[in-house]
């Protein structure tokens, strides 16, 4: 199991770096696709199949959205190839990020362990099924115990299409002209 | 785009509506839940406008129809919670009888979970129609 995703996860590092590298952006748009793909069987091998289809489902659309906006604009980047300069600060970066890596992954808790109110989490997985009637735990914590966060996800979702829709929305001649507001 | 894409979309569409309903519905018993499925509904329409027209896309869900589900998804979350206040329990408590792995006996998390996922569905529409819909006059697209 760790050798298969080991392998995913090196897939998922290389259509990562086509994503940044290619030129032509539809390739890229299609890396990032198959990017996300892998790290839907990630998940989806980690035993988080809820979290998988999620990803599975989100990254088709990015995708689709993504091709659709390329379909209108051009196809190739117009960004010159990076510099010099540009390839050493990358590798500085890298650097830093791999001696930070070091430093602080032996002070983090085992992979899987809960960071805080560990009786929290055990009470929910020993007595989920019996308090909430149901038996994906995922779904019991989401529409359940955290009925709150969820109420708050919608509502941030709501609020932002509802200034997307004041921005992006048709606007007639006169109020165009500012004769007329709203 | 092409007769084979036309005819392809045109069949898979109720099987993908039935999945994202599937989705919806039983994410108390299988994995899966509203986002998911809410945005699988979101999709279906994304594979309209890709494979006719968005007049085509808008004449099945128009912006108003959109509109009024993602609405009416709100409201129905928060009248669950405040019918759960009113019966003297907390808000968004679970007051309706429960049966652990029963389908349909999850209590308030199966109305709670509908309308999640119209309001996901209606909100993935939007910002489709949003960013890919008609300009206004004069401005280039």
């Amino acid at each position: 199991m760790e050798i298969l995703m080991g392998f995913f996860f090196i897939l998922v590092i290389v259509s990562a770096v086509a994503v940044a590298e290619l030129r032509d952006l539809l390739a890229a748009a299609l890396a990032l696709g198959a990017c996300g793909f892998f790290v839907g069987i990630l998940f989806f091998l980690m035993m988080a199949p809820d979290l998988a289809i999620v990803q599975l489902i989100v990254e088709i659309m990015m995708v689709v959205v993504l091709v659709i906006a390329l379909a209108r604009t051009h196809r190739k980047s117009s960004e010159p190839e990076s510099a010099k300069t540009t390839l050493a600060l990358g590798v500085i970066v890298a650097c830093v990020f791999i001696l930070f890596s070091v430093a602080v992954v032996p002070l983090m808790t085992e992979f899987g362990s809960p960071q805080y109110n560990p009786e929290v989490s055990q009470r929910y997985i020993d007595e989920g099924v019996e308090n909430t009637g149901s038996q994906n735990l995922v779904t019991a914590v989401l529409l359940d115990y955290r009925a709150y966060d969820t109420l708050g996800e919608i509502v941030v979702l709501f609020a932002s299409v509802l200034g997307m829709s004041l921005v992006l929305r048709k606007v007639s001649k006169r109020m165009a002209e500012g004769k007329e507001c709203l | 785009m092409s007769l084979i894409i036309q005819t392809v979309s045109r069949g898979i569409t109720p099987f993908i509506f039935v999945y994202a309903i599937y989705l919806i519905l039983t994410g108390h018993t299988s994995p899966g839940g509203a986002f998911a499925g809410g945005v699988a509904i979101g999709l279906l329409i994304v594979l309209w406008y890709a494979a006719f027209k968005l007049s085509t896309a808008e004449r099945r869900v128009s912006c108003f129809t959109a509109h009024a589900g993602r609405i009416l998804g709100l409201l129905g979350f928060l009248t669950m919670g405040t019918i759960a206040l009113l019966l003297g329990k907390g808000f968004l408590e679970n007051f309706l009888p429960k049966v652990a792995g029963h389908l349909t006996m999850s209590g308030v998390i199966i109305l709670l979970a509908l309308g999640v996922g119209i309001l996901v569905g209606c909100e993935t529409v939007l910002i489709f129609y949003y960013l890919f819909g008609r300009r206004p006059k004069g401005e280039r697209r």
